[in-house]
């Protein structure tokens, strides 16, 4: 299918407010290239320095990143199946065992973590961490929900009809999110109403922390007006937008809302197949 | 609210509204027709907000739809639109629940129906048929609204079947049977079948709407579109009289009623207003 389109990049982030990819892939560079400096001056020795760097065995911070990014991201009832020490080491880092069950319990639906692996084919990478020792952790749905014709071809329609409101304000990466329909079929349809009912406007689809740029369809927006009022913390505009977005239910409900001083954030957490949710729901 | 049928009658429509023709043949980029039906027993009558996505300045409301209420149809561009809904009455800070969005193209007719019981409520969007059977034949299919028939027989006394096993809050595909003065055959989860006269109209197509009654079943003819030979009546077709008649059956009563000119969307009211309204509803 062509459901997943690889569009939404840094533009998002700097649309956002936030560092945009350039900036993140420097930053990652520099920290690689200090951790190299800093290894060949603790560890003269070179490669066993990193013997135990490999595999399974990803730094402290790289487990917290993926604890504080699965609590934050995923739904409670989506199991994460890692390789064994990795799993070993969540859990020490008071991961929940439900979460990261021993593969043989996962089940269907698993998401799994890869250390130092390439993406199988067929899976998409929801998240992508690189600890300072170099090794490469990412998060991957093995057989994300593909939309039907049918319900591409709805989501496309819906989304250009989005984007031609003219109180939608979407340029730029924003716009080619919706030109490409690369949005959550949930977050889409909600969004279609805030649009039609409260004039909001779109400032941007910013990706969680760690999400790949050809990571699946947006699950976050970030509006930051509604009509002529700007959507800051307390304004009117923001408690009624708030208070709309609170009596909403599933499969529009959104999971997180946060208000901030570039607007307001609305999330929906990952979910495998939305198109088949708002279908099953919405026929 | 107003419920569409009171006491012993079922009214049978008899069409009033802006032509729509049963046999639109609509260019790609004419209006669409779309309406809304409340078939949920237990639900409360409800306030429906219909809002173009791409036009602020186009939407629908209907207030007050109530449980057999179908109202009339509405030309709207063609385009994507969201449905959302609060219950009647409510304050005017509730914020309407967005329930789904449904697309209008020029060649169509949709019905967006409320379906199921409360606790379990969906939207279903129905395709209306808009082309008209052939010669001495009317259209019709059967809108299974009553939770008191986990499954419906429906028919045509010596004539075809129009749905077997209609589970409840399901639809029917459209049978032709023949038009004139006939008689629907009406069973309940394989009950007994009570018997009611209807008059249908050649080249007309009709949704049989079965509701929940005080006692047992009632039965709507509503008209979908209709032939050359029929008034095109507004944005809703109406329907062909029925006669009344009750057929009581192993404890199930079916009612269809008849005569009188009333309006399925009895007790909704229908404004086009501009979509920039939630925070300027009444």
């Amino acid at each position: 299918m062509t459901g997943r389109r690889r569009v939404r990049a840094g533009a998002h982030r700097a649309s956002s407010g936030r560092p945009s990819r350039t900036v993140l892939l420097l930053a990652s560079a520099l920290v690689a290239v200090a951790g190299l400096v800093a290894g060949f001056v603790l560890w003269p020795d070179g490669p066993s320095a990193t013997t135990d760097r490999t595999g399974d065995a990803p730094v402290p911070a790289v487990r917290e990143d993926l604890l504080r990014w699965t609590g934050t991201e995923l739904p409670a009832d989506i199991p994460v199946v890692a390789p064994a020490e990795l799993r070993a080491g969540l859990l020490d880092a008071g991961g929940d065992p439900a979460r990261f069950p021993a593969s043989a319990a996962a089940g269907a639906g698993a998401l799994r973590l890869l250390v130092d692996e390439p993406l199988p084919p067929g899976a998409v990478a929801l998240a992508s961490f690189d600890d300072p020792g170099g090794a490469a952790v990412t998060l991957v749905d093995p057989t994300p929900g593909e939309p039907t014709p049918e319900e591409l071809g709805r989501r496309e329609r819906l989304a250009a009809a989005v984007l031609a409101n003219p109180g939608t304000g979407a340029e730029g990466a924003a716009a080619e999110v919706l030109r490409a329909a690369d949005v959550d079929a949930r977050l889409l349809g909600l969004l279609a109403v805030l649009v039609a009912q409260l004039d909001v406007r779109i400032a941007g689809f910013p990706p969680s922390a760690a999400e790949p740029a050809d990571g699946p369809p947006a699950r976050r927006v970030l509006l930051d007006r509604s009509g002529a009022d700007q959507l800051a913390p307390g304004s009117p505009a923001a408690v009624r937008l708030t208070t709309f977005l609170a009596a909403q239910l599933p499969p529009f409900a959104a999971d997180d809302v946060e208000v901030t001083v570039d607007g307001v954030l609305i999330g929906f957490r990952y979910a495998s197949a939305p198109d088949a949710i708002v279908t099953a729901r919405t026929p | 609210m107003r419920r569409l049928v009171r006491a012993a009658g079922v009214a049978v429509l008899v069409a009033a509204g802006p032509a729509i023709g049963g046999t639109a043949q609509a260019a790609p980029d004419a209006d669409g027709l779309l309406r809304l039906a409340h078939l949920s027993p237990d639900t409360p009558a409800v306030d429906v907000y219909v809002d173009a996505v791409a036009d602020p300045d186009a939407g629908i409301t209907l207030e007050g739809v109530g449980y057999g209420a179908v109202s009339e149809y509405q030309d709207v561009p063609t385009g994507s639109y969201t449905v959302s809904m609060r219950q009647a009455g409510a304050s005017p800070d509730t914020p309407p629940v967005l329930s789904t969005t449904v697309e209008v193209t020029g060649d169509t007719a949709r019905t967006v129906a409320g379906v199921g019981l409360f606790a379990d409520l969906g939207l279903t969007i129905i395709e209306d048929s808009l082309q008209t059977p052939p010669a001495q034949q009317s259209r019709v299919r059967v809108l299974a609204g009553a939770s008191n028939a986990e499954t419906l027989d429906v028919g045509i006394a010596g004539g075809p079947s129009v749905a077997t096993g209609l589970a409840f809050a399901s639809t029917s595909e459209y049978v032709d049977v023949p038009a004139g003065s006939t008689t629907l055959t009406v069973a309940a989860g394989g009950q007994a079948p009570a018997e009611l006269p209807v008059e249908l109209a050649a080249g007309s197509v009709y949704s049989l709407v079965v509701l929940d009654a005080d006692q047992g079943l009632r039965v709507e003819p509503v008209l979908d579109a209709a032939g050359a030979g029929v008034a095109p009546a507004g944005g809703v077709e109406t329907g062909a009289g029925g006669a009344a008649g009750t057929g009581p059956s192993a404890g199930l009563v079916v009612m269809a009623a008849g005569g009188a000119a009333a309006v399925l969307v009895a007790g909704s009211r229908v404004r086009r207003r501009p979509a920039r309204h939630a925070s300027r509803r009444p």
